[in-house]
C-alpha cells in the first residue's frame, strides 16, 4: 500500500453487496417453530348428557334405592390436563403432578349437575397443542388447595331416596377442609397426606390433543355418586316434615361414600369439542 | 497480518518513574493514584507522536523469493515533525530497506518537546516484512491510519517520551495468527465513543451477539451468539489477556463468567473467534471465545464522572504513566445507582492495575492485578398476563429481595521471551471468585410436599444460589519459526492448566421471613483441566496459509456432595429425619453419611483447521473447521462414569475484502456458518439455570462491514441464524434469529482555537435491532429495536458529554420466556406455559465530565 489516497469506487461496494444480498435472502427462508402452539379456550361444565335441564334426575342405585334429584350442585375450583398420566405412586403426596400440564381453567364455577347444557367457568382457558393424557379437577372453594379454613361447599344435594315404599326426603352439603384431613399413616412421615391430596381429583386417564377454536367440557354424572351410599343410614335432621341429611364429617358412613365418590376419576368426563 | 506491538520502558526512564510503575503491579497504584503520582514527576521529555503513517510496500522484487525480513531504521525527527534523516540499523536486504527507507520519510509527527519546546529527536523505527498472502487475510477493526495494515508494516508506533536524540526501543507481543473470516480482533478505536453500560457491551462490535441480562446490573451478561444461547458465558471462552473468566462448576451454570470487573475504558481490542477454530481455544469456547486486550492509549490522569437518570453516578480514575508502555496503567471505578423502576440499584467498586516491563531488548512481562465486588438488586421476571390486567406495571418487581453480591480478586504474570526463531510466553495466575444470587423465577410453585415433610403450603421458590471458587494455573507456550519451500513457517506448541476449587450451594428461602427452609444441592468440587496443543501456520505458497492442529483437553473431577440424600421413603419411625434437606437414613432407618463424593474424569481430541487463500487482492477467502468441548457440570458427575462433555462440531467459510487507504480503510465480510452441538444446554426456570437437553444444529449467515476514516468509525453486522434440535428439527427457543448491530462514531476537530487549543467534537451512536426470538409452544418474542447516542465537546484536556441510552425511549422486552409460574396467591394457579419477561431499560440520560491531566 503506497501513500496514494484512493476511494472506494462503486464498483467495489456492488461487489461487496454481491456478497450480502444473496446470502440474506437465503437465510430468511431458515423459519421454524419450537413447536407445539398456545392459544385460549371455552371451557365448561355440565351434568350427564341425558339429563333434562334441571329436571328432577331419576336413577336406582345399586343398593336398590330409586333416587330422585332436585338439586345437585358441584362447586369445580379449576380445571387442568396434564401430558402425563402416572403409572407408578411416586408422587403419592405432591399436589401437582411431575409432567407438563397442558391446559387449563383457572376459573371456578358453580356446576348445576342435573342441568345437561354446558355452564361456561367465568375465566376462558388456556392450553397448548401438547396431547393431554391426564385430567385433574381440582374442588376448592378459594383455589387454594393447601387452606384448611376454606370452607366453601364443595357439593350439594336434594332429593328424595325411596325403597321398600319407603321415602326418605335428604340433604346434604360437603366442604373440604380440616374435617377431610387424613392422619398421616406414620408419625415419621407427618406430610404424607396432605390436604391438597383431598381436594385435587387426579389422574383422570383421558386422550385428548387441545387444539385452537376448540372447546372443553366436563361432565359430572351425579348418579355415580350414590352408588354405594345406603341412605337409610342418613342421620334424620328433623321429623316434621321428615328430611334425612349428609353430616359432613369423616365419621359419618353416608359422607364418606359421597366424599369418595367426588373423588373418584369415574365421576369425570373430559371432551374435547368443535364449540362449547 | 498486522501485529499490534507495544512500548517498553526506554532504557533510560528514571528509577522514581520505575519504581511508581511497579506500584501499579501491586495494585496500590489503583488505590493511591495520587500518592504514586507524586513518586513519579513528570518527565521534561516528550517523545514524537506518529500523526500520519504510511505503511511501506511490499517490494515485487521481494515477492519471487517470498522474503520475510526486519528493518530497523533510526528516523530523526525534525522540530516542525517532518522526517529529516533516516539510517538503517539493521538491514534484511536492499530492496526492503529501501522500501522501509520509502515509507519512513513520509511519516510525520507531532515533534519531540523538552520543557515543553520542541526539539529534535531520533527514533527506532522496525519494519516487518511478509509475503502478502498473510497480509491479505483480513484483520477485523483496522487500526486508525496512523497504523494501517499492509504488506509491510512497522510495529507500533512511538509514542514513548524520547530524550532528544536517543532511541526508542519498541517491543510487542504477536497477536495469534487469524483464523478465517470468524476471527474478529475488534480494536475499539474511535468507537470507544459509543456508549456501552459495561465491558460485556464492548462485544456488540462483533456479529451476531445480543447481550440480555435478567439478573440486575451486577449479573453477568447473557449472551446470544449465532444461534447459541450462551447463558453468562457457557459457550463462550471468555478471558481478558488469556487470563480465564469463566467458572467451570459455577452452581449457576458450568461457564458463568461475569466480565463487570473490566472497566470498559482499559479494554484496548478484543479478539472475538466465533467458533472453536484456533487450537489455543479451551473449555466452554463452544460458540466461540473472547479475549479482552487491556491498555490505555491515554496517558497521564484521567478523571471522569457520569451522571444523571435513576441517580446514577459513576466516577472514574485512570492513570497511564507517560513515560510507560500503554500496557502499563491502572483504574478504577466507583459506581452506584437505583435503577430505573422498582428493585434495581446497584452499587459496585472496581479497580485495575498493570506494569508491563522490558527484560532485554525482546523480552517483556507483565503484572496484572485487579479487584471488584459489588451489590445489586433485581426485578426479574415479571408475566405478561398479569401487565395486561393491571397487577404489575412494566418495571415492577413480584419479588424485591432478588438480586445479589459478587466479588473478582485476582493476580496474574506472564512473560514474553524473544529468540532468534521463538517466542516463548508463560502465565500465571491465582483468582477468588465469589457470587450469591438470588432469583425467583417461578414465585410459589416448586416446593413440593414430602411425606417426612411437616404439612406446609408453597413457602415460595426464591432461590439462593452461592458459589465460591479458587483459581490457580497458568499457560504457556513456544513459538517456532523458520523457512521452508521458501516461505516462513511457523509452529506452536502450548499447554494451559487451571485447578479449581470450588464450593457451591441452591437453597430456596422462604417468602415472608427469607428463612432458607430447603437445600437443594451443597457441593464442594475439585475440578481440573488440562489442555495441550500444537499448531502450525503454514504457507504453501505466496496466497496459501494452511493454520491447525490438535488440542487434548481432560478433564477431572471430585465433587463431594453434602446433600446426596434429600428423601428417604420409610424413614426410622423412632427417630424420624423431620424436614431437614440433607438426610443421613437411607430405607427403614438405617444410618448413612450426608455426603457422597463422585469423582471421574473426561479426555477429548479436538483437531482444528483453517486454510486461507489470497489469490486477488484485497479478497481473502477462508475455510474452517473445529471441535470444541464444555465440561460437564459436576452436580451431573457420577462416580467413574467417564465424564461426558459436550462436543462440538464447526465449519464455515467466508470470504473478506479489506482494502486501505492513506486516510481510511475498510473491512467487509461474508460468512457461512454451520455448528453442532450433542449435549446442548437450554435454559430451565425451574431449577433457576441450564439443564441439558438433547443435540443442536445451527446453520446461518453473518455479514459485517468496518469503515474508518479521517472523521468517521463505523461498524455494523448483519446474522441470520437457524437453531434446531437434531431429533424434531424444531427451533431452540429463546435464541434471536437475527441480531443487526451498527456502531457509529464521528468525530473531528472544529476550526476553532480557544487559547491556543483545537474545540474536538464527536458523536456516537449504537443502534441494536433484534428480530422476533422464537419461544416454546411456537411463541414468538417482541422485537427489540434500541439507539444510544452521545455527544461531546473537548478543549484541551477537558471533555463535557450527554448520553442517551434507548434515545427513543421504546418500552422493550429484553428477555422473554414461555413457562409456568405462579406469583399471584389467593387463587387456582395458572400452571400451563405462560408469557414472562425481562423489561429492557427505559430511555436514560447522563451527563460526563471528563479530565486528563499530565497526558500527551
Amino acid at each position: 500500500m503506497g501513500s496514494t489516497p484512493r476511494r472506494f469506487g462503486l464498483r467495489h461496494a456492488l461487489g461487496v453487496l454481491s456478497l450480502v444480498v444473496p446470502t440474506a435472502a437465503t437465510m430468511t427462508g431458515c423459519i421454524g417453530s419450537s413447536g407445539g402452539e398456545t392459544f385460549d379456550f371455552e371451557g365448561g361444565a355440565a351434568g350427564p348428557a341425558d339429563a333434562h335441564s334441571g329436571a328432577p334426575l331419576r336413577f336406582t342405585t345399586p343398593r336398590g334405592y330409586d333416587v330422585e334429584l332436585t338439586r345437585a350442585s358441584l362447586r369445580i375450583g379449576a380445571v387442568y390436563m396434564n401430558e402425563l398420566l402416572p403409572v407408578s405412586n411416586a408422587q403419592a403426596d405432591s399436589c401437582l403432578s411431575s409432567g407438563r400440564y397442558t391446559a387449563e381453567i383457572s376459573a371456578g364455577l358453580d356446576v348445576n349437575l342435573l342441568d345437561e347444557r354446558p355452564q361456561r367457568f367465568t375465566r376462558r382457558g388456556s392450553a397448548t397443542t401438547a396431547p393431554a393424557r391426564a385430567g385433574e379437577v381440582w374442588l376448592t372453594g378459594s383455589g387454594d388447595v393447601y387452606d384448611e379454613s376454606d370452607t366453601t361447599p364443595i357439593f350439594e344435594v336434594e332429593g328424595t331416596a325411596t325403597r321398600d315404599g319407603r321415602a326418605l326426603p335428604f340433604k346434604g352439603r360437603l366442604t373440604i377442609a380440616e374435617n377431610r384431613k387424613r392422619p398421616p399413616p406414620s408419625p415419621a412421615q407427618p406430610g404424607a397426606n396432605p390436604l391438597c391430596r383431598e381436594r385435587i381429583v387426579a389422574p383422570i386417564p383421558l386422550s385428548i390433543a387441545p387444539s385452537a377454536g376448540g372447546a372443553l367440557l366436563v361432565r359430572v354424572d351425579p348418579r355415580r355418586l350414590f352408588l354405594t351410599v345406603d341412605f337409610q343410614e342418613l342421620k334424620q335432621f328433623s321429623k316434621d316434615p321428615p328430611l334425612f341429611g349428609f353430616q359432613d364429617e369423616a365419621a359419618d358412613g353416608p359422607s364418606v361414600a359421597v366424599f369418595a365418590a367426588l373423588r373418584s376419576a369415574a365421576l369425570y368426563t373430559f371432551e374435547w369439542r368443535a364449540r362449547l | 497480518m498486522c501485529h499490534h506491538e507495544h512500548l517498553a520502558p526506554p532504557h533510560f526512564q528514571r528509577y522514581l518513574a520505575r519504581l511508581a510503575a511497579r506500584a501499579v503491579a501491586a495494585g496500590l497504584l489503583v488505590l493511591l493514584p495520587a500518592a504514586a503520582q507524586a513518586q513519579s514527576p513528570p518527565p521534561q521529555l516528550v517523545a514524537p507522536v506518529v500523526r500520519t503513517h504510511v505503511d511501506a510496500t511490499y517490494p515485487e522484487s521481494a515477492h519471487r523469493e517470498n522474503k520475510h525480513g526486519d528493518v530497523v531504521l533510526a528516523v530523526t525527527v525534525d522540530v516542525h515533525g517532518h522526517v529529516s534523516a533516516v539510517e538503517v540499523l539493521e538491514s534484511a536486504g536492499a530492496d526492503l530497506d529501501q522500501a522501509a527507507i520509502v515509507a519512513a520519510r513520509q511519516w510525520t509527527f507531532d515533534p519531540a518537546l523538552r520543557n515543553g519546546k520542541p526539539v529534535a529527536a531520533k527514533i527506532r523505527v522496525p519494519f516487518h516484512f511478509s509475503p502478502p498472502a498473510a497480509a491479505v487475510e483480513v484483520v477485523e477493526a483496522p487500526a486508525p491510519p496512523s497504523q494501517a495494515s499492509s504488506h509491510a508494516h512497522s510495529h507500533e508506533e512511538p509514542k514513548a517520551p524520547a530524550k532528544a536524540s536517543d532511541e526508542v526501543l519498541v517491543h510487542g507481543r504477536p497477536m495469534p495468527p487469524s483464523r478465517g473470516a470468524s476471527d474478529f480482533n475488534l480494536r475499539i478505536g474511535e468507537l470507544a465513543r459509543v456508549y456501552r453500560g459495561n465491558a460485556a457491551e464492548l462485544l456488540k462490535l462483533a456479529p451476531g451477539i445480543l447481550l440480555s441480562n435478567e439478573g440486575g446490573e451486577g449479573h453477568a451478561q447473557q449472551v446470544f451468539l449465532r444461534g447459541f444461547d450462551a447463558r453468562e458465558g457457557q459457550d463462550i471462552e471468555f478471558t481478558v489477556d488469556g487470563v480465564p473468566i469463566n467458572e467451570p462448576g459455577n452452581i449457576h451454570g458450568g461457564g458463568f463468567a461475569e466480565t463487570n470487573f473490566i472497566i470498559p475504558e482499559l479494554v484496548e481490542s478484543l479478539r472475538v473467534v466465533e467458533g472453536p477454530f484456533d487450537p489455543r481455544q479451551g473449555n466452554f469456547a463452544v460458540a466461540g471465545s473472547a479475549d479482552y486486550q487491556l491498555g490505555l492509549q491515554k496517558r497521564g490522569t484521567t478523571i471522569g464522572y457520569r451522571g444523571g437518570s435513576f441517580n446514577t453516578h459513576r466516577l472514574l480514575l485512570l492513570w497511564g504513566p507517560k513515560d510507560e508502555s500503554v500496557h502499563t496503567f491502572g483504574g478504577a471505578e466507583l459506581y452506584r445507582t437505583d435503577g430505573f423502576g422498582q428493585n434495581r440499584g446497584a452499587d459496585r467498586a472496581t479497580g485495575m492495575g498493570q506494569y508491563e516491563g522490558r527484560i532485554g531488548e525482546r523480552g517483556s512481562y507483565r503484572l496484572t492485578t485487579q479487584a471488584y465486588t459489588t451489590k445489586y438488586f433485581s426485578a426479574g421476571v415479571l408475566r405478561q398476563d398479569d401487565l395486561r390486567a393491571g397487577r404489575v406495571d412494566f418495571y415492577d418487581t413480584y419479588d424485591p429481595r432478588q438480586g445479589g453480591s459478587s466479588s473478582r480478586y485476582s493476580l496474574a504474570a506472564d512473560i514474553v521471551s524473544r529468540g532468534q526463531d521463538t517466542t516463548y510466553t508463560q502465565q500465571l495466575f491465582l483468582i477468588r471468585r465469589d457470587l450469591r444470587l438470588l432469583k425467583n423465577f417461578t414465585g410459589f410453585l416448586e416446593d413440593t410436599q414430602e411425606a417426612i415433610q411437616s404439612p406446609h403450603g408453597q413457602r415460595g421458590d426464591l432461590i439462593d444460589l452461592n458459589n465460591g471458587v479458587w483459581t490457580m494455573g497458568g499457560r504457556g507456550a513456544s513459538r517456532i519459526a523458520g523457512s521452508a519451500l521458501g516461505h516462513k513457517q511457523e509452529l506452536e506448541v502450548g499447554y494451559f492448566a487451571r485447578g479449581d476449587l470450588v464450593d457451591s450451594s441452591e437453597q430456596r428461602l422462604e417468602a415472608t421471613t427469607s428463612v432458607p427452609y430447603k437445600t437443594e444441592t451443597l457441593l464442594s468440587s475439585k475440578l481440573g483441566n488440562l489442555g495441550l496443543y500444537g499448531d502450525a501456520n503454514l504457507h504453501a505458497t505466496r496466497w496459501l496459509t494452511v493454520r491447525g492442529g490438535l488440542r487434548a483437553e481432560l478433564f477431572s473431577f471430585d465433587a463431594q456432595n453434602l446433600c446426596a440424600a434429600q428423601d428417604v421413603s420409610k424413614p426410622s419411625v423412632k427417630n424420624p429425619p423431620g424436614d431437614a434437606s440433607c438426610l443421613t437414613q437411607s430405607r427403614f432407618g438405617v444410618h448413612r453419611e450426608a455426603n457422597q463424593r463422585a469423582s471421574t474424569v473426561g479426555t477429548a481430541l479436538l483437531p482444528r483447521a483453517s486454510v486461507l487463500l489470497g489469490p486477488f487482492d484485497h479478497f481473502t477467502f477462508s475455510a474452517a473447521y473445529g471441535q470444541g468441548a464444555r465440561s460437564i457440570d459436576p452436580v451431573y458427575v457420577t462416580q467413574d462414569v467417564r465424564t461426558p462433555y459436550a462436543s462440538i462440531t464447526s465449519y464455515e467459510g467466508g470470504v473478506g475484502y479489506a482494502r486501505d487507504s492513506e486516510t481510511s480503510s475498510l473491512v467487509v465480510k461474508s460468512i457461512f456458518f454451520q455448528t453442532h452441538v450433542d449435549r446442548d444446554l437450554i435454559f430451565n426456570q425451574t431449577a433457576g439455570r441450564s439443564t441439558l437437553a438433547n443435540g443442536t444444529s445451527r446453520t446461518g449467515w453473518a455479514g459485517t462491514v468496518r469503515y474508518t476514516g479521517m472523521w468517521l468509525d463505523q461498524a455494523a453486522s448483519l446474522t441470520l441464524v437457524r437453531s434446531s434440535f437434531d431429533d424434531t428439527n424444531l427451533l431452540v427457543p429463546y435464541v434471536p434469529d437475527l441480531v443487526f448491530r451498527s456502531d457509529t462514531a464521528l468525530h473531528a476537530d472544529f476550526p476553532v482555537r480557544i487559547r491556543g487549543d483545537k474545540l474536538r467534537g464527536a458523536l456516537g451512536s449504537g443502534i441494536t435491532y433484534v428480530g422476533r426470538r422464537e419461544l416454546p409452544f411456537s411463541e414468538r418474542s417482541q422485537r427489540i429495536l434500541t439507539v444510544d447516542a452521545s455527544a461531546t465537546l473537548g478543549l484541551g484536556n477537558v471533555e463535557l458529554g450527554v448520553i442517551a441510552s434507548n434515545l427513543l425511549d421504546n418500552r422493550y422486552r429484553l428477555s422473554e420466556y414461555n413457562y409456568s409460574s405462579v406469583f399471584q396467591q389467593g387463587g387456582p394457579p395458572t400452571l400451563v406455559a405462560s408469557r414472562h419477561f425481562v423489561a429492557g431499560a427505559p430511555r436514560a440520560v447522563f451527563g460526563t465530565l471528563t479530565m486528563t491531566l499530565g497526558g500527551s
